[in-house]
């Protein structure tokens, strides 16, 4: 609570009626607590306890994470598209978005729609598109041929170009939808008196537009990035083995070649890694509070 | 305008039949309007009369379908707002709540390219013409409501524009700050010289601040004139209604003798007064008659002299003067302003009779509203 909303509250005691008390919070809140700990809390304890029990205390599993060079390109790879996915996403969806916070009426709600509508569909779906469309007789190899460009197929999917397009695809709601919450709240006034104050429409964008969505674009890029550095479906989809991320390589290490332990370390250094991501985002949220105060 | 030498005077402002039309929606019918160098005016009506689409269309904020608009003889209609050199103040600031004050009102200095130095000295000046040194590394949020109008006004004129235009800009005060600021923005406006055209709604604000009230209604400008001449020469029934108070009769016209004519009201009585040069219509047409509260008389002897009698059904104190409802018949009620007892008024309680009366040349006749 900031001091001005305490200060309220201690002068209208009347407006804490509607609040509840602690007792009912945590009431209301025990059944999905409960389920939390059982389906979630419990197994990813599990996990971390088999990343560093084999049987006794040992770091084993972490030390193979980041010394066996194939893990580690592995990661570094898992980062590195997951780096240039955000920015990617970044710098398809702040048009888009812009463009939804300034949109009215039907234009406004067709925007939101074809953001939306691929938000609804399955991962999976969108993905084998792209299998479709970057196959090696797929529909643009095919088109190029029959247009006389190419001679042979190029290779298009399988490679980490195919699997940054297609994440890129399928995470951009998540870029533009925090970037257009921000967006919409800088109210219109200020860049008419920019305007006004002489400030050209690349200038009003450079000094007031811009910095403003800083919050937005922080959200977008973290929620795009954990999301990327997670992400199963479409690299093993279209960036198939020579292309592995993270999750893959979590995923054969415990299906395939049953080794829990390594498994599990790695999943612990991907959990890590988001909740370390998850506190900058934090962040994000207070300082988007504190521009946004402006009574 | 070139860079860097921003004009020491004032504007003339020149809207010459300006229309804007927002789908079927006619927000300004050709409205014209000239503003001397150095003057400031108030654009007064009611919300909807079109008066902050004509600021926004003389700030290039909205683009007029037709008319046009000189800045010193020149027309700026084509010119983008941000090369029209008009300072703005929006009703809710519009300061930037990224940048501290000193960053805000710098602003239009930094894109005007103008040297660093240069920029902080004319920041540091303008600070202190508006009283808030010492409060420039704050942030907008870190400011009051007036400090944050000081600041709005501070960064519309840094740059020394020739003309200011001001949106409501006192509306989110409370009364004793907009009474405190409006003359201190007075204050500004005539040091700095600028030309001012003021959006309000207000009337008590645009007679306090304004050395001519233009009065807007329904896209159309009825009349322009000082606060005097609105107020004691309205030009249409709708001036005299909107600008201060008045005892409002909806009648018909019964006699025209010279300037002085007549309006009978319900109950057939027939109320004198000075009929508008707008009055043309033939006896019997429907007309209206307003006499100013403050213009009629209270006499506590009803004789023959009073044409008008009746029954005092409430007072209202206001310290020096009192006002007091006199029900003359059952659809006619007249407001008298009158002196307190102590200020030699007279003697008055409820439920008295008193006759009222004013001079005929202090009451007026009009031609009744085209819509009502």
């Amino acid at each position: 609570m900031s001091a001005v909303e305490a200060s309220l509250s201690a002068a209208y005691p009347a407006a804490n009626e509607g609040r509840l008390g602690a007792a009912t919070s945590w009431l209301l809140l025990t059944p999905l607590l409960a389920l939390f700990a059982l389906i979630f809390v419990t197994p990813v304890l599990g996990m971390l306890q088999q990343g560093a029990f084999d049987p006794d205390f040992t770091t084993r599993h972490f030390e193979q994470a980041v010394s066996r060079p194939l893990y580690v390109r592995i990661i570094l790879r898992t980062l590195r598209i997951s780096a240039i996915v955000a920015a990617g996403t970044l710098l398809l969806g702040y048009p888009v978005a812009y463009l939804m916070a300034r949109a009215k009426g039907w234009q406004a709600a067709l925007l939101g729609a074809c953001v939306l509508i691929p938000l609804w569909t399955s991962v999976l779906v969108r993905s084998y598109a792209w299998t479709v469309l970057l196959a090696r007789n797929g529909l643009i190899n095919n088109g190029l041929t029959s247009l006389g460009l190419i001679d042979a197929p190029l290779r298009l999917l399988y490679t980490e170009g195919a699997v940054i397009v297609a994440m890129i695809h399928v995470l951009l709601p998540f870029m533009v939808l925090p970037l257009y919450a921000v967006l919409r709240t800088i109210p219109a006034d200020l860049m008419q008196a920019a305007l006004g104050l002489g400030a050209s429409g690349f200038q009003v964008f450079r000094r007031i537009t811009l910095p403003l969505s800083i919050p937005g674009i922080v959200s977008g890029l973290v929620m795009v990035f954990i999301l990327a550095i997670g992400f199963y479906v479409t690299p093993a989809l279209v960036g198939g083995a020579q292309n592995m991320m993270v999750a893959q390589l979590i995923a054969t290490e415990i299906a395939e070649a049953p080794t829990w332990g390594f498994g599990a370390a790695l999943s612990t250094v991907l959990l890590l890694t988001t909740l370390g991501l998850m506190a900058i985002f934090h962040r994000a949220i207070s300082f988007e509070r504190l521009a946004g105060d402006r009574s | 305008m070139t860079k860097g030498i921003p004009p020491r005077t004032g504007a003339r402002v020149r809207v010459e039949r300006l229309i804007k039309r927002f789908g079927s929606l006619t927000a300004v019918a050709g409205a014209s309007l000239d503003v001397a160098s150095g003057e400031f005016l108030a654009l007064l009506g009611p919300s909807g009369c079109g008066k902050t689409t004509m600021l926004m269309s003389i700030a290039g904020f909205e683009h007029p379908d037709a008319g046009d608009i000189l800045l010193d003889e020149r027309s700026v209609v084509a010119l983008p707002a941000s090369r029209r050199n008009i300072g703005m103040v929006f009703q809710r600031y519009a300061l930037f709540p990224h940048m501290t004050v000193a960053g805000n009102i710098a602003f239009p200095l930094v894109m005007r390219r103008l040297p660093k130095a240069e920029i902080r000295a004319r920041v540091t000046e303008v600070i202190d013409v508006v009283r808030l040194s010492g409060l420039g590394e704050r942030l907008p949020s870190q400011l009051s409501g007036g400090q944050q109008q000081r600041v709005a006004f501070a960064r519309s004129v840094v740059h020394r524009p020739p003309l200011l235009l001001m949106d409501e800009p006192l509306a989110a005060l409370d009364k004793k700050l907009r009474e405190e600021m409006q003359v201190e923005l007075k204050g500004l406006q005539r040091l700095l010289g600028i030309t001012v055209v003021f959006v309000t709604h207000d009337q008590q604000e645009a007679l306090a601040m304004a050395d001519r009230v233009a009065v807007m209604n329904a896209g159309r400008i009825e009349q322009v004139g000082s606060p005097r001449e609105l107020y004691e020469e309205p030009a249409s029934a709708f001036v005299a209604n909107f600008v201060g108070e008045s005892n409002r009769f909806q009648g018909r016209l019964v006699e025209t003798a010279g300037s002085i004519g007549a309006v009978a009201v319900e109950g057939g009585r027939a109320l004198r007064g000075r009929a508008a040069e707008t009055i043309t219509e033939p006896v019997n047409s429907p007309a209206i008659f307003m006499v100013r509260p403050e213009m009629v008389s209270v006499s506590t002897q009803p004789d023959s002299e009073a044409p008008l009698a009746g029954v005092i059904t409430n007072l209202t104190y206001a310290g020096s003067t009192l006002s007091c409802s006199v029900a003359i018949s059952d659809g006619l009620s007249i407001v008298a302003r009158v002196a307190t007892e102590r200020l030699g008024g007279p003697a008055l309680k409820l439920g008295d009779r008193v006759g009222v009366a004013w001079r005929p040349e202090d009451a007026r006749i009009y031609p009744s509203e085209a819509s009502g």
